[in-house]
């Protein structure tokens, strides 16, 4: 059993230092700076539509809808892999009806939650109402 | 193929989703890959392919279709099929650890080459490198998941083999 112990502590090991040089290199990294971004709301179910031109320091695009939180309202869920966005503008995404918020950089589907989407200049994000 | 054969793949079947359901509350830490390993080294690559076949049918039923389950029908017979062809020259749960692991940090490059089939290699490279913290934990808890793991269970139903 030793020799088992000692191979999970050596695995476990490379594990966090790979998972360091990931967070080092590979994560998206965001930049800092004036960035001027589109943010787009779209519900055609509830009537709403809503476009903001922004200009931001954010770095992703979960500290961009908290900076216009007001305007916005997001609402966000707590699940195992990380929060995701369940309402905007007041109306919350009904999962009976299959519906959900669709996340969209420059009109393709993002591949990852808002807390790990850089802003970018120029980029416009959209939120819209889907279902699945 | 005899009453039992169809009794046991209905009951290994049984498992592996029960076994995917109860961890899946954990990302990426799952004892499929384990338990395919332990059922083909036990009872032959024929019953674990079917019951591999059962599993994956009754994940349609449940999640629905979506290009990830022709992955799935893939991804889960070739498991078996190399587990089939090393317990040919060791039954070392070292051995097995290995592939396990070796298993879960490619899951997310295999799942990548396999989805831009449909997407195309630009939507791949994002959505590999962007799970690679995942496969990470997929092939460490694999290693680990069988290491500890493959010996008593094998001896176990070893011993209900015999009686």
């Amino acid at each position: 059993m030793n020799k088992k112990v000692m191979w999970i502590i050596i695995v476990v090991l490379v594990a966090l230092v790979s998972l360091f040089m990931y967070n080092q290199y590979l994560a998206p990294q965001a930049t800092e700076g004036e960035k001027a971004v589109t943010v787009e709301v779209i519900a055609e179910s509830q009537g709403i539509e809503k476009i903001y031109d922004l200009n931001t320091d954010a770095e992703y695009l979960y500290d961009l809808l908290m900076e216009i939180k007001d305007d916005v309202k997001p609402e966000f869920e707590e699940a195992s892999f990380g929060i995701y966005l369940t309402g905007l503008e007041g109306y919350t995404a009904d999962e009976a009806k299959n519906e959900f918020y669709a996340i969209k950089v420059n009109g393709v589907d993002a591949v990852v939650g808002v807390k790990e989407l850089p802003v970018v200049d120029g980029e416009v994000y959209r939120f819209e109402l889907s279902n699945w | 193929m005899k009453a039992s054969d169809i009794t046991l793949i209905a009951i290994l079947s049984a498992s592996l989703t029960a076994g995917k359901l109860v961890l899946s509350v954990v990302p990426n830490v799952e004892v499929v890959t384990f338990l395919l390993i332990v059922y083909t080294v036990m009872f032959g690559i024929k019953r674990a392919m079917f019951a591999t076949f059962v599993f994956v049918t009754t994940e349609v039923l449940m999640y629905g279709f979506g290009t990830w389950i022709m992955g799935y029908y893939v991804i889960w017979p070739m498991l078996i099929l190399l587990t089939h062809l090393i317990s040919k020259h060791t039954k070392s749960e070292y051995g097995f650890a290995i592939l396990a692991s070796i298993y879960g940090f490619s899951f997310g490059l295999f799942f990548a080459l396999f989805e831009s089939i449909f997407y195309g290699i630009s939507y791949a490279i994002p959505y590999w490198i962007s799970g690679l913290p995942f496969d990470i934990v997929h092939g460490v808890s694999n290693f680990i998941i069988v290491l500890v793991l493959f010996n008593p269970i094998t001896n176990t139903i070893e011993h209900l083999k015999k009686e």
